[in-house]
Parts: C-alpha cells; sequence; structure tokens
C-alpha cells in the first residue's frame, strides 16, 4: 500500500536523515556565505540574494531624454545628504510631476524622509537607505511580509534546496511600484490550441 | 460443383491477387518495423534496466536527438533523493492568470511546437465559484479580468493516483520522491491513464513533436523532459531533471508573482510546509481520495 | 455408439488435419460466396492501409484528442464484448435445459463470440499509439499490471474466451465430422465455464469504465448490468439473423425452434435494457448536479454542441420499436416484423453502448471543458475494416460448420479424408452422426 507521506513516525527519521545529508554537503563544500535569518546552526545554507529593481533612488521626470529613452534623474541630484528646509521648497514642483501617487491615503513623507529626501524613514523616524525599501514596506503590510519571508510572495528563482544553491527574490518594489502599487493588468501567453470557446456565462 | 482445372485456376489467382495486396499494403509497417532497432524493440522496463542497459538506453536517446531533432543533448537519469517528498501549492489571491507558467513549461519540458502543449492549463474562474464547469481555459483578454481568478492546473502528482493503477504495463508509477513517472519506452499509448486522470493532467502524443533544433532544451531527464517518441503519454514531472537537484521547478520560477510553492514535504523548516501549517489550504476532487500533493490556497 | 479410444499423438495429428481440412474448405464455394468473401477481403484491406497510416503517421490523424481521448475504436470494443457475451444466450438453452433443436445451432453463438473476440482484439490494438509494444501486455514477457489494471483482467478474459469457444467449436465440429458422441469431459466443463466467462467478459468491461471516479457519467454501479442486458439482446439478435441467412443460403436444414426461443429471450431482454436505461435516467436527471452533465450533453446538448444528440434519441427509438415489434410478433407468423426488430436493436444498442457510451465519459471533460468528438474517414475505414475481418471469420466459421453438418460423406469426399484413420481404425459411424 502507498505510505503516507505525513506518517508521523517516519517524520523525525527522515528529518533528521536530510539533516545529516545536508550537514555532510555543507562541510564538503566549506561555507557557504552567511545566512541572516535564523536557521539550525548545523545547516549551512546557501543565500538569497534579494534582486532590487533598476533605478532605485532615480526619478522619473517624465520628460523624454534625447535619444529617445524616458529622462530620468537621481534623487541626490537635488536632494544633498544636508538636512533640507523644507518650507522653501515647492513640494509638487515639476520635477515630481510624472508621480501619480495611489497608494492607499498615504502623503510621500509617509515614506519619504522629511528632512533627508535621499533616504526613506520608517514610521518610528529611523532613516532607511532605498535599497533597504523592503524594510519599510514590511512596516505596513505584514501578511505579506510574513508570506514573502516563506516563500509564499514573490517571484524568485534558484534552489528550493538551499544546502544545493542559493535562491534569487525580487524585493517588493520591482513588482509593485511604490506609488502605485497594484498590480496592472498584462497580456497572457496564448490560450491553449484545444481550448474550446469560452463556456457562456453561467447564470 | 467440382474443382474444373478451370476454376482452380481462378481460385489460385484470385489467392495470388489477395495475398499481393495484403502485401502492397502492410508494407510501410513492415518497412518501419526494419528501421526499427531490436535492442529498442525488444528494451525492458526502465526499472528493469542495469546500469549498462540504461547508458545504452540514454546514449541511444542522446543520438537520436541528434539524429531526429538537430540538438545536442545530455540526457540523465536523475534519482529520487531519500529523505525528499516534494509538494506544490499554489496561492489563488496572487495568480494573476498571465500563463506565464504554462509557456515556460513548454519550454523546458521539450513540448511539441505545433500543438503548443504544456502541461499546465489555466483556468479562468468565476469569483464565488470553484467550479470548473463555469471556467475557461482560452481567455485570451489582460488580466486579471474584474471578477475572475485564476487557477493553474497540472498534475497533482497524487498519493492515490488513479492513472498509475489502470495502466496495464506499469509504464507509469509513483516514485519515492511522490513524482508520477512515465517510461516513455514502455507505455503502450492505450490512453486508459488519460481516462482515468481527474485533473486532465495527462497528454498523449498524438504526433511526432516537432522542436526546432535551437529551441530544444538539452538538459534533460531521462524519465521527465527528453523528447518524447510518438504514440505514448507524457505528464508533468515537477521539472524532476531539476527538482532532484535542489533547483526550483522551471513553472515556479516563471511565476512573476510568487503564487507558487515548492517544496520538501518531509522537511518541517521548508516553505511548503509553512504553507500548509498557516495557509486554509485545499485540494482538488478530495473526494475522489486520489490524495494530490499539489495544494491550493487564498490568502485569508 | 462407439467409444473411442484415442491414442494422444495421433488423435492430435488427426485434429491438426482435421482444423487444415476446415481452412481448406473456406476456399470452396460458389460464386456468391467467393463475391461476399472477396468485398470482405477488401475493405479489410481497406481499414489495414489506414490502419498503418494511423499508426506511422500518428494517431493524431484520428478525430480524438487530449479532451476525448477514446472514440470509434473503444465504443466498437464495447459493443462487440457485449455481442461476444450474448452468444451465450444460445449455449444456456442448448446445454443447461436441453434444447436440442437449439444445441444443433448452437456453433453459430460460439462462432459469433469468436468473431466478435477477434474483433475486439482488434479494435484493442488499432487504439494503441505503439502497437509495436503490443507485448508489453502479454504476461510473461512485459509487465502485466494485475490484479490492479482492470485493462489487464480484459486481456485475460477475453483471450480466455477467445480460447474456450475455439476449443468448443473445433472439438463439436471434429466430432460431428467423425460421426462419434463428444465426450462430455472434454467440452462440458468448458461450456459451464464458458456460460460464466461470457457474463466475466461483460461485467470486466464495464468495470473498466465504472471504476473511473473523475469520470461521473461511467461511475455507476449499474454500468455492468446495463452491459449484460444489452449484451443479451445484441448476441440473440445477431444470431435469430444468421440463423435464417444460413438457412436461406445454405444448404443446412433448421426448424423454427431456435428462433423462438432467442425471440423469447430478446422479449425479456430488451424490457431489462430499458428498465435499467430508465433507472440510469432517472438518477442522472432527478439528482442533476456535476454527475449528470454528461448524461445532459448526450441526451440534450450542452453549450450549442450536441452532436451526439440526434444519435441518442435515434437509439431509444430503435430500441422502443424493436421491442415493441418483437412483443407483438410471433416467429410463425411475422418473422420478418422480428427481424426488423433485430436490425434495430442491434443497431440501437451500437448507438446507446458505443458512441452513446464511450464519448459522454469525456464530455464535459474532467475539468469542464466541452470539446466534441465525431469520428472522422481514417476511423471509420479502420473500424469497417475491422468489421470486414469480424465477417469473414464468421463466414468462414459458418462454412465449415455447414459442410461439417451438411454430410461428412461430401466433407470427406471433397477433401479425401480416411475416415477410418482418423478415429483409428475403430470406425463405427451412424449415418446422420445424430448423437448429440
Amino acid at each position: 500500500m502507498a505510505t503516507s507521506t505525513f506518517a508521523a513516525e517516519a517524520l523525525p527519521v527522515r528529518a533528521s536523515l536530510l539533516l545529516l545529508t545536508v550537514t555532510a554537503i555543507a562541510c564538503a563544500r566549506g561555507t557557504p556565505h552567511a545566512e541572516p535569518e535564523a536557521v539550525a546552526a548545523a545547516v549551512a545554507r546557501y543565500p538569497i540574494d534579494i534582486r532590487l529593481p533598476d533605478g532605485l533612488g532615480e526619478l522619473r521626470t517624465g520628460q523624454v531624454r534625447p535619444d529617445g529613452r524616458p529622462e530620468r534623474v537621481a534623487c541626490v541630484t537635488c536632494h544633498g545628504h544636508a538636512p533640507e528646509d523644507l518650507a522653501s521648497r515647492n513640494p509638487t514642483a515639476q520635477m515630481h510631476g510624472a508621480i501619480r501617487l495611489n497608494h492607499g491615503e498615504l502623503p510621500c513623507l509617509a515614506c519619504h524622509d522629511r528632512s533627508r529626501r535621499n533616504n526613506l524613514h520608517l514610521a518610528d523616524g529611523r532613516r532607511l537607505a532605498f535599497d533597504e525599501v523592503d524594510t519599510l514596506c514590511r512596516q505596513c503590510h505584514g501578511s505579506q511580509a510574513r508570506d514573502y519571508a516563506h516563500g509564499a510572495h514573490g517571484g524568485m528563482t534558484g534552489y528550493w534546496d538551499r544546502s544545493r544553491g542559493g535562491r534569487v527574490r525580487n524585493a517588493c518594489v520591482v513588482c509593485h511600484a511604490p506609488h502605485a502599487p497594484s498590480i496592472v493588468g498584462v497580456y497572457p501567453a496564448p490560450p491553449p490550441l484545444d481550448a474550446p470557446a469560452a463556456h457562456p456565462e453561467a447564470g | 460443383m467440382t474443382n474444373t482445372p478451370r476454376r482452380t485456376h481462378l481460385k489460385v489467382l484470385g489467392a495470388s491477387l489477395g495475398a499481393a495486396a495484403f502485401a502492397k499494403t502492410v508494407a510501410p509497417l513492415v518497412e518501419w518495423s526494419a528501421d526499427m532497432d531490436l535492442d529498442e524493440f525488444m528494451q525492458r522496463h526502465y526499472r528493469e534496466l542495469d546500469s549498462n542497459a540504461l547508458a545504452d538506453v540514454i546514449s541511444r536517446h542522446e543520438f537520436s536527438a541528434r539524429d531526429e531533432y538537430g540538438a545536442d543533448v545530455t540526457i540523465r537519469d536523475v534519482r529520487p533523493t531519500p529523505g525528499v517528498v516534494f509538494g506544490y501549492a499554489l496561492n489563488l489571491s496572487i495568480c494573476i492568470g498571465c500563463r506565464k507558467c504554462a509557456e515556460a513549461c513548454h519550454q523546458e519540458n521539450n513540448h511539441d511546437r505545433r500543438s503548443h502543449q504544456s502541461y499546465i492549463r489555466v483556468f479562468e474562474m468565476s469569483a464565488g465559484s470553484i467550479d470548473f464547469h463555469r471556467g475557461n481555459a482560452g481567455y485570451d483578454h489582460p488580466v486579471p479580468a474584474p471578477d475572475k481568478y485564476y487557477m493553474p492546473v497540472q498534475c497533482q502528482q497524487c498519493e492515490n493516483p488513479p492513472c498509475v493503477s489502470v495502466c496495464p504495463v506499469e509504464a507509469t508509477w509513483s516514485e519515492p520522491d511522490g513524482i508520477v513517472v512515465v517510461d516513455y519506452d514502455w507505455c503502450i499509448g492505450c490512453r486508459y491513464c488519460e481516462a482515468a486522470c481527474p485533473y486532465h493532467a495527462r497528454r498523449f502524443n498524438w504526433h511526432k513533436p516537432e522542436i526546432p533544433a535551437d529551441e530544444v532544451n538539452p538538459n534533460q531527464g531521462l524519465l521527465s523532459n527528453r523528447i518524447r517518441p510518438q504514440g505514448v503519454m507524457e505528464k508533468c514531472t515537477f521539472c524532476l531533471h531539476r527538482t532532484r537537484q535542489g533547483q526550483l521547478p522551471a513553472c515556479l520560477e516563471a511565476c512573476p508573482t510568487g503564487a507558487r510553492v515548492f517544496g520538501n514535504l518531509l522537511d518541517p523548516e521548508s516553505d511548503i510546509r509553512w504553507v500548509l501549517a498557516n495557509k486554509r489550504v485545499f485540494v482538488l476532487k478530495e473526494e475522489l481520495g486520489t490524495r494530490p500533493r499539489f495544494f491550493y490556497f487564498f490568502d485569508v | 455408439m462407439d467409444a473411442t479410444h484415442h491414442r494422444p499423438t495421433r488423435s492430435a495429428r488427426n485434429y491438426l488435419r482435421f482444423l487444415a481440412h476446415c481452412v481448406a474448405v473456406t476456399f470452396d464455394g460458389g460464386v456468391a460466396y467467393f463475391a461476399w468473401m472477396g468485398v470482405l477481403f477488401t475493405v479489410m484491406l481497406i481499414g489495414l492501409d489506414a490502419f498503418v497510416t494511423q499508426t506511422l503517421g500518428g494517431m493524431g490523424q484520428t478525430a480524438m484528442s487530449d479532451h476525448v481521448s477514446w472514440g470509434i475504436y473503444i465504443a466498437n470494443l464495447t459493443y462487440l464484448v457485449g455481442l461476444a457475451a450474448g452468444g451465450v444466450m444460445m449455449v444456456i438453452p442448448a446445454y443447461l435445459y436441453r434444447d436440442h433443436e437449439m444445441h444443433k445451432v448452437v456453433l453459430a453463438g460460439e462462432f459469433l463470440a469468436v468473431a466478435s473476440i477477434v474483433m475486439s482484439l482488434g479494435f484493442v490494438v488499432v487504439d494503441l499509439g505503439r502497437p509495436d509494444r503490443f507485448w508489453h501486455i502479454i504476461p510473461g514477457l512485459g509487465r502485466f499490471n494485475w490484479p490492479m489494471s482492470m485493462l489487464t483482467w480484459d486481456v485475460i478474459v477475453l483471450s480466455g474466451y477467445l480460447l474456450i469457444n475455439l476449443h468448443l467449436c473445433g472439438y463439436l465440429l471434429y466430432t460431428r465430422h467423425l460421426g462419434v458422441p463428444p465426450r462430455p469431459v472434454v467440452y462440458v466443463p468448458f461450456v459451464l465455464v464458458s456460460i460464466v466467462w461470457a457474463i466475466s467478459i461483460h461485467t470486466v468491461t464495464a468495470f473498466l469504465y465504472a471504476g473511473l471516479g473523475g469520470r461521473p457519467f461511467w461511475n455507476t454501479a449499474v454500468l455492468a448490468p446495463r452491459f449484460i442486458a444489452s449484451a443479451f439482446v445484441t448476441g440473440p439478435a445477431f444470431i435469430v439473423l444468421t440463423l435464417q441467412v444460413v438457412r436461406r443460403y445454405t444448404v443446412f436444414e433448421m426448424g423454427d425452434g431456435p428462433l423462438r426461443t432467442l425471440t423469447s429471450i430478446l422479449r425479456i431482454t430488451l424490457l431489462l435494457n430499458l428498465f435499467l436505461l430508465l433507472s440510469e435516467l432517472f438518477t442522472e436527471f432527478y439528482t442533476g448536479g456535476h454527475h449528470s452533465l454528461g448524461a445532459q450533453y448526450l441526451y440534450f446538448g450542452a453549450e450549442g454542441k450536441h452532436a451526439l444528440v440526434p444519435w441518442i434519441w435515434t437509439a431509444i427509438a430503435f430500441n422502443l420499436i424493436a421491442t415493441l415489434l418483437i412483443h407483438v410478433s410471433t416467429v410463425g407468423q411475422h418473422l420478418w416484423r422480428i427481424n426488423v426488430g433485430c436490425v434495430l436493436a442491434l443497431a440501437g444498442v451500437w448507438i446507446e453502448k458505443g458512441m452513446g457510451l464511450i464519448v459522454p465519459g469525456f464530455v464535459p471533460s474532467t475539468l469542464g471543458e466541452i470539446v466534441e468528438y465525431v469520428p472522422n474517414a481514417l476511423e471509420y475505414r479502420v473500424m469497417f475494416g475491422i468489421w470486414a475481418l469480424g465477417l469473414l471469420i464468421y463466414t468462414m466459421g459458418a462454412r465449415v460448420a455447414v459442410a461439417v453438418y451438411h454430410g461428412h460423406e461430401r466433407f470427406a469426399a471433397r477433401w479425401q479424408f480416411d475416415d477410418r484413420e482418423m478415429v483409428d481404425g475403430r470406425v463405427e459411424r451412424s449415418e446422420e452422426g445424430g448423437t448429440q
């Protein structure tokens, strides 16, 4: 008869076998890169690299460059490292005109640091660099962050078995534009050739 | 009636004509079988092959990939890893129905280009219903559409697979890591498994697959994505040529939203186990007792 | 009568010689016989040619698809297994109820079984994507997934039934030819086994479908009883017709007795078949829901697709008219009505448990898609080819039986048998050999 996958007595035995195997492989290979997440100390694992989108810390102005590509300007071009005097500036200056903010009710400064515009900030005021943006997202999107931490949200490539290879994962803002995070429609790959015509809409 | 000479002659003539016509009709079949290697004809079942026989089989298939498709391929017989049973879960809340998984499957598994075959069929479902009869696999408009959700269906790698029970020649079986495989060299093409599968997961090679040489995926598994012969069954193997080496399946890597979760069901630390423990998962057609290892869930 | 003491080897040799002569007899006949055989042979070759095309170029040349992966081949298989089983409706009266007139013609039922099984096996082979790998399913040579796969059961029961009936046909003809009474120990056990076996072949064939939980249209306990009931319609109906053909076109003499018995059987089985159909329809349509979608498609069409609807209503009409005709007619007075009834019943059941059973199992598909199936010319060519092969075998059987029964004298004279040698020099034969 078929054996039950979840047979209670089989599980610890198989799991410890796995652990042994994994440890053995890890020893043979030397120590892989350190893993930031909490992992059983004995199990060496390949890392998870987070892929960040291009153009982080840059702004699309909405203008077109002479070569036909959209114009992008790094935030630091205008926003230096020194604290800025906001009162003296118009927050809706034309530079930011191309941004269509559609992220709940959030204003710009919910994420962008008031005084250092080349940074983000958390709710407690702690500043973040742009490449730490995922930490910012996690403040509000706890359930997604939890799913993401367990591989149940967000695309990835690489190895399911991290004793044999690493993974590359997308940062939140690869898929979700931070100013308008809802997924926009895409055109799907072509349907199967043997698909019948759509069902008439059932009542 | 008596056997006059004339009558006998007529009979002999008739019989000769009949025999000649018969010979002419079966001639292409005779020619075809003459082309066939005796080793190929006599090849034993996968599980009866020793390492030498297996090496012969593999080199023959590599040769014919070069010969018939002009592609240099490497075929490996990757065996299951002890302590690993694969499971798959799919988050219906974040699947957008883009069919990138089906497309990746098409490429990865060396599917026939002519029929644009894939082991994955994505259904556009009506909100508030998990009734496939109201779903539609042929949608062709921007996704996700309002009031729809999307349900990709592929082999559920059942723990109690009806397709395996019905196969008259044991050409399909459940591997120790839970993958239901087909010995493409043993299948007789009766399609009983296709009738038995409740998930439309099996495909038949109605023609010899057509794949341009430059599109052939050269990284091939003997029991998975090697180019299949005409007239045999095939099915999703969770990309065992990749996954048995620790890699993620092609459909998961292609998924832009991360709706797919794959891993070892026996590893309590695995992502898949986390999903089973923390999400309200369900399986398709649970009432049939097939015990799928493919799970679906919605974000609550 | 003489109790002959055959020495085994010598008997076997004589028996083989007899069989060789039987084959030779099939090459003898009148113009009509040769014309008929010529037509059958030609149609068979056309079918063979289509099969060769299909095997070399791929099954994609048929109308089947991943949605409807079995079609008219498996439909015919189902029907023919029934026809084979139906032959037992002659065997039971002949041997269990000692109906002497039936006994005289019981070979017609046994030859029907042989021809039908050969056709069934033919339809299995042409449905295979890889007929070159047929040996994989032979126990001992390949790998035989017994007892799990119902298809392996089917292989066992069909080939077993074929062997049993070949043995019965051969032995009974041989003893008849010798003019000695058949020895009960050599054939009675096989007759009894064949009765049970006839039921089993069709039960197993029904289980083949009924065991699939993913196909609610087939997943019904009444499938096997329906198969048996309709088998007992087609078998007797076919024999009623062929007995009359034999009576009319050969020198064979036969009274109306067997026709009467078979007609009485038909009166019951036709009603039984309709009753079981009614039970099925009630369950399907009163309950409704997803399980009845196949039936819905079959009887009324679904989503604007209704390829089978005209067929199934034709079948129901045929079965009703046949039932009516056969109930209001008697063999003595309205034989033609009974004949019409038999033809209608044969056609009605062919539709009902051929295409009407196989295709709705696949429509809608397991994932609710409605892809239709209509067999194409290639499939019809293969199908007619196999039917021609079956009729060829049946005709050859009838030819041999008539030759043997009509008189061993003439049979022997033409083929220069030394009959005394064949029974080992202990010949003591009655003139007509009426020994059974």
